[in-house]
């Protein structure tokens, strides 16, 4: 698990401790979720960036 | 008379003129603008010139087309050449920009009255539109509710007839959502299908640029004058545009419409399924054929949309965020919240993009589109932050973008509709198609529109 406060810190993030909370509380939860959904991803599997084709384009080259 | 294909037809048999259409919109705006607060701008001599310009072309036997002479706003987020476009922000309050939006553009070239610029959630980075530098934006079936967001203007505007059409964008479901609360039609085209060129950004991946309208044939008219390649903007596509403008009165033989059994119809307002699967039926009844289809992990693709939303945002955000003191409480909250995601996990969840895209891509192995609700709510209250489905409280922004987040994601064009009202508010299906594929869309959207009385929704008192 990442430290979300830390985080925080280091991005100059000066808020009231409440706010902070609701933030960890929430990129918690995201983390969560991705850790999960990246055991999907294959070694090759290309990020779907705007500068490429979609998969569906077929060679609707950008 | 609150459609473009009647106000054409009208025109064209010199029934009316567009002077006149266009005065019949000033004065509802006039009459309607203190109590729904849908504009930030209204520009009546600009737009009675205009009128009277496109008359006297049509007059002269040059027809532009359907929206020749059709009064229509924009979105405060389309850049107008000499007319302010604020964002719905104090950090563009004075923003006159140089140029016109694509958008605006073809709208122009298109025959299109221009009447002003509509309010919408600041930097279109919410789903209420309640707006704290230009007040709230009331919902026009109830003034106490919601429109959506962030195009809440243009939905609130359409809905009341203040505009034939106006134009919406639409980054986590923000033409969808305030087209659904407010009971007209949204188009959420493919991602690359309508050019982002002039556009204030919130999500350089995930903005999309589409209409709110009165009926499907209408949206089918905007789409078809804004759809087409644009070299300014690089991520529009080289795809030819398709015909969009559906027949009239089409039966749906052969069409397969995918019902989904998974996520879709999970913790939803009882009235909204009732009404979604009504429209199902009349599908059915009109030779479609019902599905049903299994889609991929949907919260996990919203959960991986936000990672993008929230490094996006604040990365195209960036320059503005020392000016603290000048963003409303909610939306700074979500430009910090972007400053938590770091590099790595950002390409993961655009690796993780791809991934879905190919598995939602196999739905379509099975169906032509998949039928949804567009929420599983109704329009929240002004201030409400829950909403209870199922007996349980919701976040309701999370709540409102349930359905119509993914879709951004995947870049694939969905059409909602509305199809019925519960507790005196609109209910809303939403139509999900393959890529670049409008025209399939626009055609099933119209079968049903022409065979129900769905696009003749007025709220009460209008």
């Amino acid at each position: 698990m990442k430290d979300w406060k830390q985080i925080a810190a280091a991005q100059g993030l000066v808020l009231p401790q409440a706010q902070i909370e609701s933030h960890v509380a929430l990129m918690s939860q995201l983390e969560d979720t991705l850790n999960h959904l990246k055991t999907k991803l294959a070694v090759d599997t290309e990020p779907a960036t705007v500068f490429q084709p979609a998969p569906w384009s077929d060679g609707d080259a950008r | 008379m609150n459609t473009i294909r009647d106000a054409g037809a009208a025109l064209r048999s010199n029934k009316t003129t567009s002077v006149a259409l266009t005065r019949q919109c000033l004065d509802r705006i006039n009459r309607l603008q203190p109590s729904l607060n849908a504009f930030i701008t209204v520009v009546s001599e600009a737009a009675l010139a205009q009128a009277a310009r496109l008359d006297a072309e049509l007059a002269a036997g040059a027809d532009r087309g359907p929206l020749h002479g059709i009064p229509i706003a924009l979105k405060d987020v389309f850049e107008t050449k000499g007319i302010r476009t604020t964002c719905g922000s104090r950090l563009f309050y004075d923003h006159v920009p140089r140029r016109d939006a694509a958008v605006a553009e073809r709208l122009e070239a298109a025959g299109c009255v221009l009447l002003g610029k509509t309010g919408m959630h600041e930097l279109a980075y919410g789903v209420t539109s309640t707006n704290p530098h230009f007040g709230a934006i009331r919902n026009p079936w109830n003034h106490g509710h919601v429109p959506g967001g962030s195009s809440g203007g243009s939905g609130a505007a359409v809905a009341a007839s203040m505009a034939f059409m106006a134009m919406g964008t639409d980054t986590g479901g923000s033409i969808r959502i305030p087209a659904a609360f407010c009971g007209t039609v949204g188009l959420k085209p493919t991602y690359g299908r309508v050019s982002r060129y002039g556009v204030l950004p919130l999500d350089f991946s995930l903005d999309h640029m589409g209409p709110l309208t009165r009926s499907v044939h209408d949206a089918a008219f905007v789409l078809q004058a804004l759809a087409g390649e644009d070299p300014r903007d690089h991520t529009s596509s080289h795809q030819p545009a398709g015909r969009y403008s559906p027949p009239a009165g089409a039966k749906l033989n052969g069409m397969r419409i995918g019902i989904p059994e998974n996520f879709y119809f999970d913790r939803v307002e009882p009235g909204i399924v009732s009404a979604v699967r009504q429209t199902a039926s009349e599908a059915e009844r009109l030779g479609a054929k019902l599905v049903s289809v299994q889609v991929p992990d949907i919260a996990g693709l919203n959960a991986i949309g936000r990672i993008i939303l929230f490094a996006e945002a604040t990365a195209a955000m960036e320059p503005f965020l020392h000016r603290r003191d000048e963003i409303g409480p909610d939306v700074l909250s979500l430009l910090d919240q972007g400053r938590y995601i770091l590099a790595a996990d950002y390409v993961q969840a655009q690796r993780l993009r791809r991934v879905f895209q190919i598995e939602y891509n196999k739905v379509f192995d099975s169906a032509d589109v998949l039928l949804t609700p567009t929420t599983p709510n109704l329009a929240p209250r002004i201030g409400e932050t829950t909403v209870l489905l199922d007996g349980l409280p919701e976040d309701a922004r999370l709540a409102s973008t349930r359905f119509v987040r993914g879709i951004n994601i995947l870049g694939l064009p969905a059409l909602t509709l509305p199809c019925g009202i519960v507790n005196g508010l609109p209910a809303s299906a939403q139509f999900i198609g393959k890529a670049f594929d409008e025209a399939t869309l626009l055609r099933i959207g119209a079968a049903v529109e022409d065979a129900t009385d769905c696009a003749d929704l007025n709220p009460p008192g209008l």
